[in-house]
């Protein structure tokens, strides 16, 4: 499959181009398909996200209908914490919700106490094998994803709320807790190296919910050390967050990741800036809910038009701001494929919201 | 009536010891507690807010500042109790049905008792039966916040409940709300995040113009 816009440059190639901050000749196009993929095979997001063959089956039908250049295998940063004893509460039409937090006050756990990590439990294996499947489905030609969940969001997981407290109460207790989950991330970034992965995305959400100061006391330094795991094994690097991070970009720019990818809250031409002074590339940021979720086909259209127009051609990649909720209509999705790949249909659009 | 800078200085950094101090101080002397409640621990409830809006602090300080709050109104709720002070108004807050997020309903919590209201805390994952409950206690503001798109779409559910009861008045808020979700689902009110949250209930209830 090569929907570049150039017959000799696949997906991937588009998005590896993207990520060096290359000249691209069309943007490239990474819809966040997730627990979506179970509505366009007719599963509940809990059937999908717990099977390989279904997840397999949502991306192939993804693929057809949006036309991406890449796709992450599953957007799901509940999986880690699963393996470490978090109790999930499932739902039909979202990602799971962590219920249970073994390092709370209430279990009195540590660390030592956790079960111990491995790729081989949980949905790891589901995973693996969706990866499999898409590779059969797709060879090479579309850039795979890979997300783990960021150390401060795993450590919440862990902790619960109490770890907005302990940065202020115990900071040493928060710095050994995202170590932890730090080894924990380059675990999972193995796994999906071994599977095939071109990217890895570190989610991080949790993030956007802390200052700058801490953002480095804290969370840099355990971030970098996955970053630089995934340079060493020759791949590329993605941090995601989504909420209004708009002044913590420059901390978060000092982290050693390829591409930073944000959601409608960030100014796009302000991150094209700071990406540009930082020698990086960036994502973002179609609008979820008044767009994709709840708009028509041409708001979609104009809202990829601002998108491709404030991204530019050069280390940018279009993608929605965070995974994309199960319910958005297909046909509003398709819009912005069709504004991805269509020259008159861009002109048409901006004349449109020109007059 | 002065405020107490080394009081609202302390809330400000969430300095819960200094606060217990100055409060104990006071209830040892008999002097008006009420008046260290109103010139200072609420102004500066009021400032932690507005700073988090302008994304100047985040939610660990806010939640340092809002546990030297409550420090300070546990030694002193007996006292409060005893005078007969009227909260400025009664409010009820919840995840809706189908989110188990807590973090931006809890400091909404935090910012209303921060204003001085008395606020029904519904918790997570709350169905209308839960809303209508507090309604029929008596609380006309019912507030709800979700995380997740797909919960947010409950939001209207509750909204619906009650559009044949006037008296209540519905504020949404939660990560990915907008003014346009809002307005389209007929909510009273959209919190873009809690301090905005407060001044919405402070219009309902007509605390400020």
């Amino acid at each position: 499959m090569k929907n570049s816009g150039n017959p000799d440059v696949a997906g991937r190639e588009l998005v590896r181009q993207a990520f060096r901050r290359q000249k691209t000749a069309r943007i490239p196009w990474v819809p966040f398909v997730g627990c979506h993929g179970g509505k366009l095979i007719g599963a509940t997001a809990e059937n999908y996200l717990k099977s390989g063959h279904k997840i397999a089956a949502g991306l192939k039908k993804a693929a057809e209908l949006y036309r991406p250049d890449g796709l992450p295998v599953m957007f799901d940063i509940q999986v880690e914490a699963e393996v470490l004893g978090c109790d999930l509460l499932w739902s039909e039409d979202a990602p799971p919700s962590v219920v249970s937090h073994p390092l709370d006050a209430l279990s009195g756990k540590t660390i030592s106490s956790l079960p111990e990590f491995s790729t081989t439990r949980g949905r790891y294996p589901e995973i693996a094998r969706a990866m499999e499947i898409f590779r059969q489905d797709f060879g090479r030609d579309l850039a795979l994803y890979g997300l783990i969940c960021g150390p401060l969001s795993l450590a919440l997981h862990l902790l619960g709320n109490e770890i907005f407290l302990e940065m202020y109460d115990n900071p040493d207790r928060i710095v050994e807790l995202l170590d932890y989950c730090s080894g924990i991330a380059r675990q999972s970034v193995d796994f999906y190296l071994q599977n095939g992965a071109d990217v890895i995305a570190v989610v991080d959400p949790i993030t956007s919910q802390i200052s700058a100061e801490h953002f480095r006391q804290f969370v840099t330094p355990a971030l970098n050390p996955i970053f630089e795991h995934i340079r060493n094994n020759g791949k590329l690097s993605l941090l995601h967050v989504c909420g209004n991070i708009e002044r913590n970009l420059e901390c978060m720019c000092e982290a050693t990741w390829d591409n930073l990818s944000v959601d409608d809250r960030v100014s796009l031409p302000g991150l094209k800036d700071l990406a540009q002074k930082y020698n990086k590339s960036f994502s973002g940021n179609l609008n979820l809910t008044v767009a994709l979720l709840m708009g028509n086909p041409d708001d979609c259209r104009r809202e990829a038009i601002r998108n491709l127009d404030e991204g530019g051609d050069t280390g940018f990649i279009l993608s929605p701001g965070c995974d994309i909720p199960f319910h958005v209509p297909s046909e509003n999705l398709q819009a912005v494929a069709e504004i991805v790949y269509d020259d008159n249909q861009r002109e048409v659009v901006r004349k449109q919201m020109i007059g | 009536m002065t405020r107490n800078q080394e009081l609202y200085q302390a809330i400000l950094r969430g300095d819960r010891s200094t606060v217990q101090k100055i409060f104990q101080s006071a209830i040892d002397q008999h002097a008006d507690v009420n008046e260290l409640l109103e010139d200072s621990m609420i102004p500066a409830m009021r400032e932690v807010g507005e700073r988090f809006a302008r994304s100047e602090i985040y939610v660990p300080e806010m939640l340092i500042a809002a546990r030297a709050m409550q420090a300070g109104l546990t030694l002193i709720e007996p006292i409060l109790a005893k005078s007969n002070r009227k909260p400025r108004g009664k409010v009820a807050v919840g995840t809706v049905k189908g989110d188990l997020h807590d973090i931006g309903k809890n400091l909404v919590v935090i910012m209303l008792k921060g204003a001085g209201y008395e606020v029904l805390d519904l918790g997570i994952n709350c169905p209308v039966e839960k809303y209508a409950t507090a309604a029929a206690a008596g609380i006309n503001i019912i507030m709800c916040s979700a995380l997740l798109s797909t919960t947010m779409m409950y939001m209207k559910e509750v909204v619906n409940f009650f559009k044949n009861n006037s008296a209540v008045k519905i504020i949404v808020g939660g990560a990915p709300v907008t003014q346009k979700y809002a307005d389209s689902i007929g909510a009273h009110g959209y919190g873009k995040n809690a301090n905005e949250a407060v001044r919405i209930v402070e219009r309902l209830t007509g605390a400020v113009a």
